[in-house]
């Protein structure tokens, strides 16, 4: 059964998920860049 | 104040004095009618037929933060349905009466207006017709009175005629109007509004310990 | 103040015994004046009850069942009834029946128990008359939309009824505001208009305090309520706001992006196949949250060629790299008289979450052997995200769009049983 709660609770997640996008630049299904950063492997080179 | 009144029966009943214009003995059911200074025997009327009702002679309520007593009864039977007339009055001596019927009530004051016959002529259920001043009713209910019988005593006089056609009208403001046709033209109107059995605030109604 | 004398009985009556005059067994009356037909359950005829006489006016052919017995003790609504009578109805000329209950109370008055397909309706008289708007009635303010209009035809009736139970000449409207329904039962000398409210078998179990299991539910009743159908006008009223307000936000954030351009340049591609090309170094401005969006447009001017390239974006100051690819590709020509193109020599991507911070950029381009000889590539910070915007009002709008689609289907399925359905445009 459709329950009103559980529909506010959906949109509360959904305007934080799009807030916090806005903020950090968070394109959904907009990156697809591979990351990598000097902890994760030793000896990497630029 | 009460007075004493002797039936051709034998029968020893309690008037209000100057307020009992009509009055049906207990014993024989003869009605009487208060006219020159006398009660004047009008006819003996049949029993008062057991209709459940939780209402009784005596019985007393509240309407309007005033107190009132029931007083007579006229319990009018139509071909296929039945009306209760509850004679009551007010500690002030104002009088009114307080319909019956399935389960329905409604307080209702006798109009002085005077309408033609004409216009209720030809009416069916449904119609829409206007009674002064500016209020609309429909018809609900159109009833050729069976029987009339009669309890205690009252202080109008109560019209005994063969022939009587009785007219219901409501509307969507909680008013009530009936038509009696007595006869071939004499028409009377009375008015009211319906209520709930509860905003009586009755007292001593016959036992109703079951149903509460 | 006294009146006169008069022998009035405190109590109610108990219920009157007569013997049904056709097969002897013990009949009850309970209304006694208001009492006009009287049903017996062994012979199944029905009698004129008046002034204690018994007139037989019709036999019934089939026994129908009651679920509730005539006698039963009950409170709904607050109100106390006695079950004095039960009728099995048909709508004349056509397959459906459906029972109805009568229920007594000297306070009250009649009400009624209806039940169709499993599904019950408590219905009282009403004193209020609705009003009357083209084929509707209005209430209170309510629209009631009509949804039958019949004559019916009684099959069975058992117990006491307070009208000719066998007189089947007035017509009956139905009017619907689920979970509310008024009946305007209209004869030649009374109409009555009743508001009935549905009522879950439960609560019918429970009023009348009934162990045995009442008739199954089919189908959806005229006035059973969707179980969500209260919470969709508020979610309508709530997925406005919430539309308006993600609206306007985006509006908001379009505006205060920055969409800053760090870096833009047309590079050679080397001959060298193997050869990379390092970039100029520039900086991704600090954001409120430290990080933001880069959006990278690779131009190239490819004609019936493609050209892609392997890009590594490294930040100087930490060591951290994110690795992408880029391509385009283009081409056209004619055949059989219609020329035709496929491919464009642009292409964009957007990067999340990339800290502020030095940058520089590490290509690896790649073209066919005929190959490309410059690209252009263009990196904008903190560009505003139109689709992040679609996709949550497409998330939010799911939930609202489903229940519409279940109520609507619902409430279709329902009109299946009306002759006035608004979803029928025949």
């Amino acid at each position: 059964m459709f329950k009103l709660r559980n529909y506010l609770i959906i949109l509360a997640i959904l305007l934080s998920i799009y807030l916090y996008a806005a903020l950090t630049g968070w394109k959904f299904f907009g990156s697809n860049s591979e990351k990598w950063s000097p902890k994760q492997e030793k000896g990497h080179h630029k | 104040m009460e007075d004493k009144f002797n039936c051709s029966c034998g029968y020893s009943i309690c008037i209000r004095k100057s307020v009992t214009v009509s009055m049906a003995c207990p014993s024989c059911r003869t009605l009487y009618c208060f006219g020159n200074n006398e009660f004047i025997k009008l006819s003996t009327l049949k029993p008062i037929t057991e209709d459940v009702s939780p209402l009784k002679i005596n019985t007393e309520g509240v309407l309007e933060s005033k107190e009132f007593r029931i007083t007579g009864r006229q319990q009018i039977i139509y071909n296929s349905s039945y009306r209760n007339l509850w004679s009551a009055t007010y500690k002030s001596g104002e009088h009114f009466q307080i319909g019956e019927s399935y389960g329905t009530y409604t307080i209702i004051k006798e109009l002085s207006a005077q309408v033609s016959p004409t216009k209720f002529r030809n009416l069916k259920i449904g119609k829409e017709i206007e009674l002064p001043p500016r209020h609309f009713f429909y018809v609900n209910g159109m009833h050729e009175m069976k029987e009339l019988a009669v309890e205690g005593d009252f202080p109008i006089p109560i019209i005994l005629q063969p022939k009587c056609l009785s007219i219901e009208l409501s509307n969507n403001k909680f008013e009530f109007v009936i038509i009696n046709i007595f006869g071939d033209s004499d028409i009377r109107i009375s008015s009211g509004h319906f209520l709930n059995f509860e905003d009586f605030s009755f007292k001593n109604t016959r036992n109703l310990n079951e149903w509460i | 103040m006294n009146g006169s004398e008069i022998n009035s009985n405190d109590n109610l009556p108990s219920a009157e015994i007569l013997n049904c005059p056709k097969c002897r067994v013990a009949l009850r009356v309970t209304g006694f004046l208001l009492t006009k037909n009287i049903a017996c359950r062994k012979c199944h005829g029905i009698f004129n009850y008046s002034s204690g006489n018994l007139r037989l006016i019709k036999i019934f052919r089939k026994e129908k069942y009651n679920h509730i017995p005539i006698g039963s003790k009950g409170t709904i609504d607050g109100k106390k009834y006695e079950v004095v009578g039960f009728a099995n109805y048909r709508e004349a000329h056509t397959p459906y029946a459906w029972d109805e209950y009568i229920l007594f109370s000297p306070i009250h008055g009649y009400s009624f128990l209806s039940v169709y397909e499993g599904h019950w309706n408590y219905l009282e008289q009403i004193i209020l008359r609705p009003k009357q708007i083209v084929n509707d009635v209005n209430l209170n303010g309510d629209t009631y939309r009509i949804f039958n209009r019949y004559k019916q035809k009684t099959d069975y009736a058992l117990g006491e009824f307070p009208w000719d139970i066998t007189e089947n000449s007035n017509t009956i409207t139905e009017y619907i505001n689920p979970p509310y329904i008024i009946v305007h039962d209209k004869g030649t000398n009374e109409e009555t208009w009743l508001l009935g409210k549905y009522i879950t078998p439960e609560e019918i179990k429970e009023a009348f305090n009934l162990q045995t299991h009442l008739p199954e539910q089919t189908g959806i009743g005229s006035t059973q309520l969707h179980a969500s159908s209260a919470s969709l006008s508020k979610v309508k009223q709530l997925t406005l706001y919430v539309v308006l307000s993600i609206t306007v936000l985006q509006i908001i954030l379009s505006f205060t992006a920055k969409e800053k351009v760090v870096f833009k340049d047309q590079l050679n591609i080397p001959a060298n196949k193997t050869a990379g090309i390092v970039s100029p170094p520039f900086i991704l401005e600090n954001t409120l949250s430290g990080k933001s969006n880069l959006q990278v447009e690779l131009i190239a001017p490819v004609h019936n060629s493609w050209m892609e390239a392997d890009i590594t974006l490294v930040n100087d100051n930490t060591g951290e790299e994110f690795h992408f690819e880029q391509g385009v590709e283009y081409y056209s020509g004619v055949e059989d008289g219609e020329s035709w193109s496929e491919g464009q020599n642009y292409t964009d991507l957007t990067l999340s979450y990339i800290p502020e911070g030095k940058y520089h950029l590490n290509i690896f381009p790649a073209t066919p052997d005929e190959g490309v000889g410059y690209f252009q590539l263009t990196l904008t910070q903190d560009v505003s995200m139109l689709s992040n915007f679609f996709i949550i009002l497409l998330l939010a709008l799911i939930f609202p769009v489903a229940l519409w689609i279940s109520v609507s289907s619902y409430e279709a399925q329902r009109w299946m049983n009306s002759d006035f359905s608004p979803y029928n445009t025949e």
